[in-house]
């Protein structure tokens, strides 16, 4: 038991670079991902087209597949310009992730009432000021609960940097495996410690999506509004 | 022709002294198989409160709605102080800057209210005037104040709209517009979506509002309201405009037996 | 080398692939319809098959790779990397299928529950015979969706040395040293297949709408 709690502190410093990793790459995906999801609602065909572009392309390609592109193809490059691998594992996971995020972002600017919209263009206001004011206020409620779910996409897309050499819990359970030899114990351990992060994220999600009636998830925009639960089973 | 200054109604100096006008105006919705409006003309003068009535679907609303471009024409124009502002089908894409000059000055009060949910009343009155007129915040503000005071809703200026009933919202929706200080109001069926006891309310301001001489085009099923402050009116159907005259004739004795249908107990 | 050659290395990797994608997406749609049942009728198992999916869905799939090919390998249980990864990925797909049925349970008016009593059906008996089929239905989009979904998620296993599209990229790299080449092929391969799946099934999902009204 004790060599568990000496596991557990080990791999606590790895998880202080998941932690970093997530945050900074939450706030990165939420703001390209709102950045694309106004491109798509914009007069203009063109921009509406790249938009539609980046999120199509982007969600095809697996993330891991965008690490390693990042990594072996960037890699030399970047570090010429002092850019650590950690900032590529940032970019990737970016640019994977805000391509999903941006679906639902967009669905939600589409769910406001065109009503809205016509109100606000008949005062005079302009396009984007029409998205920054009216539009766009509205949309932040609906899409809370999946972009909390994203942030938990965010740390479980964090362990493939370990792929990468980015110090990270995985990274950090592999090599501690790879001196303890006790693979089960060790990444049982990394388990537990996912889940006590990723657990409670989750249990937000679903609160939010309960208070906001709506349940949406990135790539299957498909799912019921929910009713409050009655029944025995917990909103687990 | 100048026309004498009241409060809301501004000085036009124009020759032909309209202030808005739809001329031959046809809009389809589904690539010119059916048409939702056919040559349709109305222009209205300073000072006119125009009543446009008609059955669902006569094209009313459209034609409403073009005035103000929310709804593009396929044909005809749209003319503003005498100056054409669109011509199609020829027209290519009005500058969005002309569009928003109009829209400036052409108010819009819409069936559903449209409130922007998300701020109070104050934010939804003060919103134009702050982000498209460029007042400063405390004027915009004092300006909004003032506007929900003249529709009497100055202590629910703090309110969201979720906490005000049809009737009041729909005020709060006339404050806004007229926070914009329009030349002109158009009203979509502004009382169709509220229960009976608001609709008088509502209809008072109007009234208020026709006492001022604010022009105003009405979009409406309210016949004795219509009848109580209209100086012109228009009947339509299947898209045309049917017959157009004064609001003292059209109600004594239409000419057409389809108005008389619309006018009298439809 | 030629782009021809690294294009024909890198697709014998497509079958290795489809296995795993397979594989998950069997194992992931039985024990997903298995939890979601369980958790239909509420009580202590409906809790713990609810506890259940919510732990699969906050472990990263890379790490409960790990867990059953390295963690079970050491306790003598070896298993090649093909299964590995089909039951890992199963596991995490189990999670989201058993959502979807449930979406899918919940989305069928409780009306149809109504009809179906007023006909002199038995709870299990409505259940079974209107509400599953029905759920089954509205639950096809996104089981599909997932299916595609999983041919990206396979890339995991190269992690742990299955020969699938990702891993014979990184081989034939090492090979050649020719990154771009490498890069613009795996991206061509992901690109041409997914997207017009993903198009295919919204237009199925479409169809299926407008029959279910």
């Amino acid at each position: 038991m004790g060599t568990v709690v000496g596991w557990w502190q080990i791999l606590w410093t790895g998880f202080i670079v998941t932690i970093k990793l997530s945050l900074i790459c939450s706030v990165t995906t939420v703001l390209l991902a709102a950045l694309i999801a106004i491109a798509r609602i914009h007069p203009s065909r063109v921009v509406r087209g790249l938009g539609e572009v980046y999120a199509d392309v982007l969600r095809s390609i697996p993330l891991l597949a965008l690490l390693l592109f990042a990594y072996y193809g960037l890699g030399r490059e970047a570090a010429s310009y002092g850019i650590t691998a950690f900032w590529l594992a940032v970019a990737a996971i970016t640019l994977s992730e805000s391509a999903y995020l941006s679906e639902v972002y967009r669905a939600a600017l589409q769910a406001v009432p065109a009503g809205q919209r016509e109100a606000a263009a008949s005062l005079g206001l302009p396009w984007w000021r029409t998205v920054w004011l009216v539009i766009a206020p509205q949309g932040i409620a609906p899409s809370l609960p999946t972009t909390v779910n994203a942030v938990v996409g965010i740390v479980k897309g964090s362990s493939l940097a370990s792929l990468i050499a980015i110090s990270e819990a995985t990274l950090v359970a592999t090599n501690l495996v790879s001196q303890t030899f006790q693979p089960l114990g060790v990444y049982l351990t990394l388990t537990l410690m996912y889940l006590v992060i990723l657990i409670p994220l989750s249990l937000v999600g679903k609160a939010l999506e309960v208070r906001f009636g709506l349940a949406r998830d990135a790539d299957k925009n498909w799912l019921p509004r929910r009713r409050p639960l009655t029944s025995l089973t917990p909103e687990v | 022709m100048a026309i004498e200054m009241s409060a809301g109604v501004p000085e036009t100096l124009g020759h032909t002294g309209s202030l808005l006008g739809a001329i031959n105006i046809g809009k389809s919705f589904d690539g010119r198989r059916t048409w939702a409006l056919a040559d349709a003309s109305l222009t209205v003068q300073p000072g006119e409160i125009v009543c446009l009535i008609g059955a669902n679907g006569s094209g009313k609303t459209t034609l409403l709605r073009c005035l103000n471009l929310l709804c593009t024409p396929s044909k005809g124009r749209i003319v503003f102080h005498d100056e054409v502002v669109g011509d199609w089908p020829e027209q290519a894409k009005i500058p969005a800057a002309r569009v928003r000059d109009v829209r400036t000055r052409v108010a819009m009060v819409f069936q559903h209210f449209e409130l922007f949910p998300h701020l109070t009343a104050m934010g939804n009155v003060a919103l134009g005037p702050r982000h498209v007129l460029r007042l400063s915040k405390q004027d915009a503000a004092q300006r909004a104040m003032d506007s929900l005071t003249s529709v009497g809703l100055a202590k629910f200026a703090a309110k969201r709209p979720g906490a005000l009933s049809g009737g009041q919202k729909q005020r709060v929706a006339i404050a806004r517009a007229l926070a914009m200080t329009p030349e002109i109001i158009l009203f979509d069926e502004p009382t169709s979506a509220l229960d009976r006891e608001m609709v008088e309310e509502v209809l008072t301001i109007i009234a208020t509002l026709a006492q001022s001489r604010m022009t105003m085009v009405i979009v409406t099923h309210e016949l004795a309201f219509a009848r109580q402050i209209a100086t012109r009116v228009v009947t339509m159907d299947q898209g045309r405009i049917i017959e157009d005259g004064p609001a003292d004739v059209m109600f004594t004795n239409p000419q057409s037996t389809r108005s008389q249908e619309l006018l009298h107990g439809r | 080398m030629s782009t021809g050659y690294i294009l024909k290395y890198v697709l014998q990797g497509a079958p290795t692939t489809l296995e795993i994608a397979a594989g998950a997406w069997v194992l992931g749609t039985v024990l997903g319809l298995l939890l979601a049942l369980v958790r239909q009728p509420g009580g202590i198992l409906g809790f713990s098959a609810a506890s259940v999916v919510t732990v699969l869905r906050c472990v990263p799939p890379l790490v409960l790779l790990y867990v059953v090919f390295f963690g079970l390998a050491a306790d003598g249980v070896a298993i090649p990397a093909v299964p590995a990864a089909a039951a890992a990925l199963g596991l995490v797909e189990a999670s989201f299928t058993a959502e979807y049925f449930r979406a899918g349970f919940l989305t069928v008016q409780s009306g149809q529950y109504d009809a179906a009593h007023s006909i002199g059906l038995s709870r299990f008996s409505a259940f079974r015979l209107v509400i599953v089929p029905q759920a089954f239905i509205f639950a096809v989009p996104p089981l599909l969706n997932s299916f595609v979904a999983l041919l990206k998620l396979a890339t995991i296993a190269s992690a742990v040395g299955a020969p699938e599209l990702l891993y014979r990229g990184q081989l034939v790299y090492e090979q050649s040293g020719q990154i771009t080449t490498v890069v613009v092929v795996i991206i061509l391969i992901y690109l041409l297949v997914t997207i017009p799946l993903t198009k295919a099934i919204s237009m199925l999902e479409a169809k299926l709408q407008l029959a279910m009204r």
